[in-house]
Parts: structure tokens; C-alpha cells; sequence
């Protein structure tokens, strides 16, 4: 079950605000998905490996070769703020 | 009065040596300007794909070799979501429940003793951004990506250490063996191999683990050594005091020689890990892995066991020529072109002169090479020239690069070992001292000091003395 409180947790580490019915809308969505998992629970899956994705392709390795991007010239671009090609950001310690 | 026992766990970060990033083509050369080895993958951007390096993958598996891990045949990225400004997703692509390498252990000695340390586990994950907090305006912080996503592997100890000499001691262990596997350069100040240190302690014959706080920001092994003295002080003097550990991240000080407690946010271990959906799970099959296990080099336990056995050389002294890889193969290539010099006086030249000239000339190997060092040390087995010229000469070749044979002829350094001429003197010098002669015929054995001291200045001091003892000796009794 979650709770209202759950989900302003969840809210904040996402660093997501809120308002008073939204909160009151997603606690009752995601309630309604974990239903839907217990839902799923019921099903025997003991002799079934557990999957982090629906298909298993072969690894897609990448070969350690260089290339160069310039594409960093347009993200300062529009960055909020820049300074002599650091990205400027408020002051964190 | 309470006994307490330290409990120590350790956590590496090591940077690998690979020439691209984790996930994508950028460079990892350091020392770039700032963000210049940044592409869409690493920045962050929206609709990339992160694709994994095979080689990061291959030194993660090597690591796990020689480390004695088993190699996880599927493993899984995980994302660890926080904010920093460090971060451009918004979280670190890490492994989690699936990590590459899981169970292993180190052999590690410290003051005479050995012992087993057990390894958790070494998953891979990527290397934040850096931020620069003295550039410019002092209210903000200039953000530089080039770091971003990085290869690292992290490798986790179990509590097994009870002080901190055996935490350096693994320390120092573990990089060794990274820079003999050629996947790190394992330099701590610069960042390359971190370490942070989860520190507990509990009265003597308790089972169960105290409190822990975790330190950060050791950059040195002195730094690790002296944090956790700190550390085991601090968490004694308040549990004394009738107070309690209070399980935080710490960060040593190193200017204060103290630890302070850094600002815990309540959620800031609260990452929501769950496995990333861009990247498929990495299948490592045998083959793969017998493959890097043939490639593997010979590591520094076995190296100093087999120069030991196979040169007859102290312990001691196989042990610090193969701390450094480049030294012990410099050492044993100098063994193999000195034939007929004993391997214990080549050692002894590496332990008691060249070691110390490194410190000093960092290029010291690359000037002298092992043939150099054959080549002198076989000019005072002939009696050429005494071992005091020999350092000389090497001193000089790591200072200037000049060749042996110019510098013999420049400094005049030949051994007279030519018998005739050193008779010649020494005919000469008991004619000049007919007195002194006749007190040592007397029995004032003393005095033979004295003649080897004329004919060796006579001679300009480059007489071979084996060769004048026994002229002299000859000739004094007459």
C-alpha cells in the first residue's frame, strides 16, 4: 500500500512539486499498478529466472576507439549559463 | 577498562586506463580544457544510448582474475539516482544486484605477518563530472564534464582489517597488482585509484559489528593510515564518554589531521536503484574469460616468490624490486645480460643505489638501461674499475644520458690492475720508506695499512686493491 507520504517522498527525491491533487491523483495511480502486480504474484514464476529486459540479445560491445564530438560548442550554447567552456552552475560545496 | 577491536572495510574506486570513456567514443585523456572530451552520451543529452566499452569490460574481468572473484557470467547496470551538478542524467550508470565480479580475497602482509582479506564484490560504473569551486565568481561553481563517464571499477572489501597497517597494506596490495595488470596507473593523489574507508569498532570478543562511519578523501596511504587513527580515537573517546557512533560520511582533513562530519541530507543514501533499460545485461561466456585468464601477466606475489627461488636472492629483497613492475623487469633483464655477475650483487646495486637515484632522476631506468647496468657491474667483476666508480658512472648516465665508455675516459676511471706497473710503484715506495719497512719486517704488522695507502696514492687511487695486496704482501715480506 502507499501512502500519500510515500509518494511526497518520492516527489522530492525526484525533486518533482506537487500540488495538493496531484499528490491525491498518483497515490491512488500507483496503488491502482501495484493491484495490478499482486495481480500478476498470483502466478507460479519459481523456476523462472527473473529478466531486466524481454528479449536477451547478444552483448553490443563497443571497441575502445576514439572519436571526437564537437557538439559541446552548441550545449553551451544553450546552457543557462557558461563561462570560458565550464558549464556555470550556483555555488555547491 | 574496555578493550575495543577495530573493524575496517574498504572500498576502491580505480580509474581504468582505457583510451575511451564507459559508454561512449570520448576520449579519457587527462588534462584537457574543460569539457572538450564531451559527445550527446556523456553530456546527457535526451535520446542517446549509452554502448558499453569491451575493454573496460575485459579489465573489470582481469581485475576479477587476479583477485581471485568469480566472474559473473550475466551482469547487470544499474541506475543511482541523486542530483549533483556533476551528474548530467541525474544518475550514475552502476552495477547493483548483478554486479561482474563477486567473492574474492587478497594475501596481504604488514609487520611480518600474513593474512587473508576477503573481497566482496568489483562491479563497474562510471566516473562522475568535476566541479571547480575557485574558478571565477565565488558564489558559483564551473562544471566540467570530461570526467563524465569514465570507466571505474569499484572493489569492496569485507570488514576483515582490525587496524589501519593492514588497510595500507591492502591498499598498496591491490594497486600493485591494478598497475601490473596494466589497467590503472594506480596514482592516489591524482585520483586514479580512491579509496574510502568504512570504519567500526567493538569491545574485544563481541560478535557483532559497532556503528560504522564512513571516510572520505584520504588521498594518500599515509592519509588512510593516520583517518583511521583519527577515526578509532573519536568513535573510543565518545563510546567511553557514555555517547554513541552516529553512522555518517566523514571526510578527512588532512591539514587539521582530524575528520569532519560531512552534511548528511536523511535521503541522501536513498538512490531508488533499478536496473538501467538502456543497457542489455552483459553476458560474459567461459570462453571469454579462459581467454583473459592465458593473457594475465605474472603478478607481484608470484614475481617476488620466482626471484627469490630461481636468483637466490633474500625475500626482502624480490619483494621491493618487484613492487614496481618496470623495476623487476629491469632488474631481471640486468641479471640476464650480467652472466656471471651473482644475481645478490646485482640486487644489492638496485637495493642500496638505484632505487634512491630514481627518486631523485625519474629518469633514471630509461637512461640506464639493464645493459648499462650489465655492462658496468661486469667492469668491476674484471677489476676494471672499483665499485665506487661503478655508482659514479651510473649516476653520471641518469643525470646526462652520456655513455659508459665517455664517461670512464672523461673522469680517467681505469683500474690499474696491470701487475708490472703497480710492482713498479711499490718497489718504489718501500725504497722511499726504508724505515717503516724494517718496523713491519719487525712485526709491526700496523703498518701494512700504510703501504697500501702510498702505492694506492701513488697510483692516483685507481689501482685495482686486490691486485696491490697481494704485490704488496709479496714484496713487503721480503
Amino acid at each position: 500500500m502507499i501512502t500519500r507520504e510515500t509518494v511526497e517522498k518520492i516527489a522530492k527525491l525526484a525533486r518533482l512539486q506537487l500540488s495538493e491533487s496531484d499528490l491525491e491523483k498518483y497515490t491512488g495511480q500507483l496503488n491502482n499498478i501495484l493491484a495490478d502486480v499482486e495481480k500478476l504474484k498470483e502466478l507460479n514464476t519459481d523456476a523462472i529466472e527473473a529478466t531486466t529486459h524481454a528479449v536477451e540479445v547478444a552483448n553490443p560491445l563497443r571497441e575502445d576507439e576514439v572519436k571526437t564530438n564537437t557538439v559541446i560548442d552548441a550545449v553551451l550554447e544553450i546552457s543557462p549559463d557558461h563561462e570560458a567552456h565550464f558549464f556555470r552552475v550556483p555555488k555547491v560545496l | 577498562m574496555t578493550t575495543f577491536e577495530t573493524v575496517i572495510g574498504l572500498e576502491v574506486h580505480a580509474q581504468l586506463k582505457t583510451k575511451t570513456k564507459i559508454f561512449c567514443s570520448c576520449s579519457t585523456e587527462f588534462g584537457k580544457p574543460p569539457n572538450t572530451n564531451t559527445c550527446e552520451v556523456c553530456l546527457g543529452l535526451p535520446g542517446v544510448l549509452p554502448v558499453l566499452n569491451r575493454k573496460a569490460v575485459e579489465f573489470a574481468i582481469k581485475a576479477g582474475l587476479a583477485t581471485h572473484c568469480s566472474i559473473q557470467r550475466k551482469s547487470v547496470f544499474a541506475r543511482k539516482n541523486y542530483f549533483y551538478p556533476d551528474l548530467p542524467k541525474g544518475y550514475q550508470i552502476s552495477q547493483y544486484e548483478l554486479p561482474i565480479c563477486l567473492k574474492g580475497y587478497l594475501d596481504i602482509e604488514f609487520d611480518g605477518q600474513k593474512k587473508r582479506v576477503g573481497l566482496t564484490r568489483i562491479h563497474m560504473e562510471e566516473d562522475a563530472g568535476k566541479l571547480n569551486h575557485d574558478f571565477g565568481s565565488s558564489d558559483v561553481s564551473h562544471v566540467d564534464l570530461n570526467r563524465a563517464c569514465t570507466p571505474l571499477i569499484e572493489i569492496v572489501s569485507e570488514p576483515d582489517m582490525r587496524g589501519p597497517k593492514e588497510a595500507s597494506a591492502y591498499l598498496r596490495r591491490l594497486r600493485d597488482i591494478l598497475v601490473y595488470l596494466d589497467i590503472c596507473d594506480g596514482n592516489m593523489e591524482e585520483g586514479s585509484f580512491r579509496c574510502d574507508a568504512n570504519v567500526s569498532i567493538r569491545p574485544v570478543g563481541q560478535e557483532k559489528f559497532g556503528t560504522r562511519c564512513e571516510l572520505k578523501n584520504m588521498n594518500s596511504f599515509r592519509n588512510v593510515e593516520r583517518a583511521i587513527e583519527y577515526e578509532v580515537k573519536r568513535q573510543e573517546a565518545l563510546i567511553l564518554d557514555g555517547g554513541k557512533v552516529v553512522q555518517e560520511t566523514r571526510t578527512w582533513n588532512a591539514d587539521k589531521g582530524i575528520s569532519e562530519s560531512m552534511r548528511s541530507k536523511e535521503e541522501a543514501n536513498d538512490y531508488r536503484y533499478f536496473p538501467d533499460p538502456d543497457l542489455l545485461p552483459l553476458i560474459v561466456e567461459d570462453a571469454w574469460v579462459e581467454e583473459l585468464r592465458k593473457q594475465q601477466p605474472e603478478l607481484p606475489v608470484e614475481k617476488s616468490e620466482r626471484f627469490a627461488k630461481d636468483y637466490g636472492i633474500p625475500p626482502y629483497d624480490a619483494e621491493v624490486l618487484t613492487a614496481d613492475k618496470a623495476v623487476a623487469q629491469h632488474w631481471e633483464e640486468a641479471v640476464k645480460a650480467a652472466q656471471g655477475t651473482e644475481p645478490k650483487k646485482v640486487s644489492n646495486l638496485y637495493m642500496t643505489h638505484l632505487l634512491k637515484l630514481q627518486k631523485d632522476i625519474p629518469e633514471t631506468f630509461e637512461r640506464i638501461t639493464s645493459s648499462i647496468v650489465a655492462e658496468v657491474l661486469k667492469m668491476t667483476e674484471d677489476g676494471q674499475i672499483s665499485l665506487g666508480m661503478a655508482k659514479e658512472i651510473l649516476d653520471e648516465v641518469a643525470a646526462s644520458g652520456k655513455a659508459v665508455k665517455l664517461i670512464v675516459e672523461e673522469k680517467g676511471m681505469v683500474q690499474v690492475s696491470d701487475t708490472g706497473a703497480i710492482e713498479k710503484v711499490v718497489d718504489q715506495v718501500l725504497a722511499d720508506n726504508p724505515k717503516n719497512l724494517a718496523d713491519f719486517r719487525g712485526g709491526k704488522d700496523k703498518l701494512f695499512g700504510f703501504f697500501v695507502g702510498q702505492t694506492m696514492k701513488a697510483l692516483g687511487g685507481k689501482a685495482n686493491p686486490k691486485v696491490v695486496n697481494d704485490i704488496l704482501m709479496k714484496k713487503l715480506k721480503g
